[in-house]
């Protein structure tokens, strides 16, 4: 097991307690005791995303990111030239978007320059369909100058709006969309700061308020990716199952990671008209998986609901408290 | 012979030879000497002379791999871990590779004399005391020398010969109990090796210090017996002059208060002759007196900057004098402005401030010692029991000479240790009052501690901004701050956000120390414990944000945790983390609409002079050349002074 890995096997308060035997030999695995009861159902579970599982790749996310520092209500302290001098820019910023969800190691993200064809509203490579566009646009954003004597200081908000569409069924996977704020000057240590004499207009500050609206973006877009991360959820089939452990297909292909806590799940199916549809989805158990493969997992199960039956074709997806938690990079 | 020519280290470099020339002669003899010494125990033989495989004598060997065959480590004692630099002590894998040097005890012939004088001086175990300092920087060493003293008593035990428990009350076994029971408790290598060497170079001290042994010859010792007895005694010697040197600690803080009080009341004369000087200004201000104002700006500007006379003006004119003399920020202003207008006046503040603050800072010293000492005993008892491992801890400290006494003396060190552990280890009289100003605008309420700000902040909507703050990325976040100028204050604000079993998992499970019931991020930042990558902890656990994704997923959690329980942190550390924060003098902190200011008292004055003299001597150990080869545990950063276009 890699560093990354190890360090990623260790969670806090996890509840598993390495025994002697861990203690004195490095491979050996930490005893888990299986508790039972009910299971709480996590979000995040949709039929686009199951059908994905047997492909075992990742979810193909397309982004772009429109309305970077030109939105019509802006109220920013610094000039268009400026934000161009530090490639604010709707391509710039949008890079940083998609290096962010990459580093949730979930999703494939690509973007315009990656996506060679738009087909209607659709991008393709390889003329392959992308799972999930995710369209971000500044709506709002704001800078003014505060007083904390005996300096003024610069604060800075920026209102993302985010929109999320499951390519095959066209429809919207944030029903009522997400609206989220950056602020950057809301703390001591934040902000431009200005000097009773200074100006806003000189060069410096120009450029030091423009880097107060970047950094606010960035906390806007820090949000906006853990939104996503809760709506789309890496999902996993069981293999495998006995009174103690569990095997998936689902490993860090599919956007899991070691540490990981997972939901297994049963689900029914419906017919509704032409398509398919998820009529009844059933927890099961919670798994903790110390590490993962690239394609599957071996889990230990950690709380089992008795009055149901694991068994192979269940589903896995991630836990609340991992989707929430920290992913190692 | 003379006890004084006998501990002449000449004389112990040549036991030490001749042991281990002994020792390498001896190799093939081995296996006769161990059966026959076991032979002896059995029947309880009455020998003075030593034929058992003296540990001392396996130390040795170990320690010179080249002039005796090797022997089989003590179980335990070896680990597969690699030793990660800069761990030791409380912090360290409990046995690394470290070269530790062999422990020096008492040969034979000097054990013989000490037994022989039968009530010994501290200065007659000063050699003793050093290997027990020896034993404290190294935790090879103090496995090493833990293995002696439990060997020994368990020897001493298997014989029945007398229970030293009896001898000296029932309450001793509860002692022993609470003793053994007791957590295991963090201590930093530095404060307790630098607490010994004062301990062990005060001379004057382990003169007075006297104890006496048991007759050698009545219980039928043998040489690593009289070793472990002679051990204890010096332990008995230490914790005593401990007590002496923390009883003498307290007394001088009794006057410290009054000090303290006549440095506040200076603080608050000056700032009401500003205010003085000032209100002069403003009626000049309010008459429109050109000529005046000039004068007075001219003057004033030569000794405070725009940005301080805007700060004074922000009081506004209907601020009462008392209100204006109390505000640190504005003292620390009144400070600046008395040194440029009276410098002999200045001079004598200063002089006063430095005598206050060092004493302030030696009763630390002495304080966070005693407890480090009383933390070692602790640990130090508790390896003994592990290396005895057939005698339960009852039988051991009933078996061996003096061990019940070390008890007795120890345990109110070990509680001092543990309470510091959990209530900090600055004192803080009754009278000492934390005070801060939330101002939000025009409104300003005083709050009497921490509790009460974050409540205020909760209620305001405003503490998000604060825990968002503690780690950041794109400039550093406030615990960072803390870390430039006070490594061990940093981990001390983590260390009372997690629990124990937190702690110790970082540390078994990132840091891979084999135990980390004793882990602190305190002791850890202190002594600058580096991560399995080689790089100092503090860097990936301070100067980034991981709470989301990050490199070390240990590190985000442990950041989660710490973000989530900052309500936990005392009125101290509040102020510690404020005033690491703020810029200047002006000792506020700033979150939303709100500004944190402190209003002066012992505590707030004593928090911002250290603060500055602790910024000041890492500033000073900054500038020593690339080539200096001093290792260092301070950080390289500096805070950043505010520029125009700064971050503030």
């Amino acid at each position: 097991m890699n560093r990354g890995l190890a360090a990623a096997a260790f969670i806090l308060g996890s509840g598993l307690v390495a025994g002697a035997a861990a203690a004195t030999n490095p491979d050996a695995a930490a005893p888990v005791k299986v508790a039972h009861g009910p299971v709480r159902m996590p979000s995040g579970v949709d039929f686009g995303r199951m059908q994905l599982v047997n492909e075992a790749r990742l979810i193909r996310v397309y982004t772009q990111m429109t309305g970077v520092g030109d939105s019509s209500d802006d109220k920013l302290l610094f000039s268009r030239d400026v934000a161009q001098k530090i490639n604010l820019t709707n391509r710039q910023v949008n890079r940083r978007f998609m290096d962010m969800i990459l580093a949730t190691r979930r999703f494939q993200v690509f973007d315009d320059s990656t996506t060679v064809v738009r087909d209607g509203a659709s991008q393709t490579l390889d003329g392959k369909l992308m799972d999930i566009t995710i369209d971000g646009q500044v709506v709002g954003s704001t800078q003014d100058i505060i007083d904390i004597l005996p300096y003024r200081k610069a604060r800075t908000a920026v209102r993302l709006s985010v929109q999320m569409k499951d390519v095959s069924s066209g429809e919207q996977l944030f029903p009522a969309g997400v609206s989220v704020n950056g602020e950057w000057g809301m703390a001591q240590g934040e902000g431009t700061l200005l000097p009773p004499s200074a100006s806003t207009s000189s060069p410096e500050m120009q450029i030091s308020l423009a880097n107060d609206y970047q950094r606010a973006l960035d906390k806007a877009l820090t949000q906006a990716v853990s939104r996503i991360g809760q709506v789309l959820r890496p999902l996993g089939r069981v293999t495998f199952a006995d009174d103690q452990t569990v095997s998936i297909i689902g490993g860090s292909r599919h956007g899991f990671q070691g540490g990981d806590t997972l939901i297994l799940f049963h689900v029914d199916m419906a017919q509704l008209g032409e398509r398919q549809v998820i009529a009844h989805t059933q927890p099961l158990a919670v798994a903790h998986c110390d590490g993962v493969g690239t394609e599957t997992s071996q889990c230990d199960l950690t709380l089992v609901d008795t009055r149901y039956h694991l068994g192979v074709g269940d589903y896995a997806v991630l836990s609340d408290r991992s989707a929430s938690g920290v992913r190692g990079e | 012979m003379d006890i004084q020519r006998m501990r002449d280290p000449g004389n112990r470099r040549s036991a030490r030879v001749a042991v281990a020339v002994a020792a390498a002669l001896s190799a093939c003899l081995m296996t006769a000497l161990v059966s026959s010494q076991q032979r002896a125990t059995a029947a309880g033989t009455a020998l003075l002379a030593d034929n058992t495989p003296n540990p001392l004598q396996q130390l040795i060997n170990k320690a010179n791999p080249t002039q005796a065959p090797p022997i089989p480590p003590t179980p335990g004692s070896t680990s597969p871990i690699p030793p990660i630099p800069g761990l030791a002590g409380a912090n360290a894998p409990a046995a690394s590779d470290h070269p530790a040097a062999a422990p020096k005890l008492a040969s034979q012939e000097q054990a013989r004399q000490l037994f022989i004088k039968g009530t010994v001086t501290g200065e007659d175990l000063k050699e003793e005391l050093e290997a027990v300092k020896g034993a404290a920087a190294n935790p090879k060493a103090q496995s090493d020398l833990a293995a002696i003293v439990g060997q020994a008593s368990g020897q001493i035990a298997a014989a029945k010969t007398h229970n030293f428990l009896t001898d000296l009350g029932g309450r001793l076994k509860e002692l022993a109990g609470d003793l053994l029971h007791q957590k295991a408790v963090s201590y930093s290598d530095k404060v307790l090796t630098d607490f010994l060497t004062t301990l062990t170079g005060d001379d004057d001290a382990l003169r007075k210090e006297t104890i006496t042994l048991p007759s050698a010859t009545a219980s039928k010792m043998t040489l690593n017996q009289q070793q472990s007895v002679l051990l204890m005694a010096a332990l008995v010697v230490g914790t005593r002059i401990s007590h002496h040197i923390l009883d003498a600690a307290h007394k001088d803080f009794i006057g410290l208060e009054a000090e303290y009080a006549a440095l506040l009341s200076k603080r608050q004369e000056q700032a009401a002759l500003m205010a003085d000087v000032l209100d002069k200004r403003r009626q000049a201000i309010a008459a429109k007196d050109e000529l005046t104002i000039r004068h007075m700006d001219a003057d004033l500007g030569k000794w405070l900057s725009p940005e301080d006379l805007k700060f004074i003006d922000s009081f506004g004119p209907d601020t009462s004098l008392r209100e204006f003399a109390n505000d640190l920020g504005m003292q620390n202003l009144a400070i600046k402005f008395l040194q440029h207008r009276d410098p002999t006046a200045y001079a004598e503040y200063r002089a006063q401030r430095s005598g206050v603050m060092g004493r302030s800072r030696a009763y630390l010293r002495t304080t966070s010692g005693v407890a480090a000492f009383g933390g070692f005993s602790m640990a130090f008892m508790q390896e003994i029991v592990k290396t005895a491992h057939d005698k339960n801890m009852y039988e051991i400290f009933a078996a061996l000479p003096l061990a019940g006494e070390y008890i007795k003396e120890a345990a109110p060190l070990i509680k001092l240790s543990t309470d510091a552990l959990y209530t900090g280890l600055v004192a803080e009289p009754a009278s000492l009052k934390h005070h801060y100003r939330l101002v939000q605008r025009e409104k300003s309420v005083d709050v009497n501690d921490a509790d009460a700000v974050f409540g205020a902040l909760d209620r305001s909507k405003e503490s998000a901004y604060f825990a968002d703050a503690l780690f950041r990325n794109e400039t550093p976040g406030f615990i960072y701050h803390v870390y430039l100028c006070d490594p061990g204050e940093a981990g001390e604000l983590i260390d009372q956000t997690l629990k124990q079993e937190n702690r110790k998992s970082f540390a078994e499970q990132y840091l891979q120390m084999p135990d980390g019931a004793a882990f602190s991020f305190a002791a850890a930042l202190n002594d600058g414990v580096q991560t399995p990558t080689a790089q100092k902890l503090a860097e990936p656990l301070l100067s980034k944000d991981q709470r989301t994704n990050g490199d070390v997923v240990a590190i985000g959690e442990v950041q989660r945790l710490t973000a989530s329980s900052y309500t936990k942190w005392k009125t101290s550390a509040l102020t510690r983390l404020i005033l690491a924060n703020s810029q200047g003098v002006y000792a506020q902190m700033q979150l939303g609409d709100t500004v944190v200011r402190l209003v002066p008292s012992m505590a707030t004055i004593y928090a911002y002079e250290s603060y500055a003299d602790s910024c000041g001597q890492t500033a000073k150990h900054e500038t020593e050349g690339p080539a200096s080869t001093k290792g260092s545990a301070k950080p390289k950063k500096q805070i950043p002074k505010p520029k125009p276009g700064n971050q503030s």
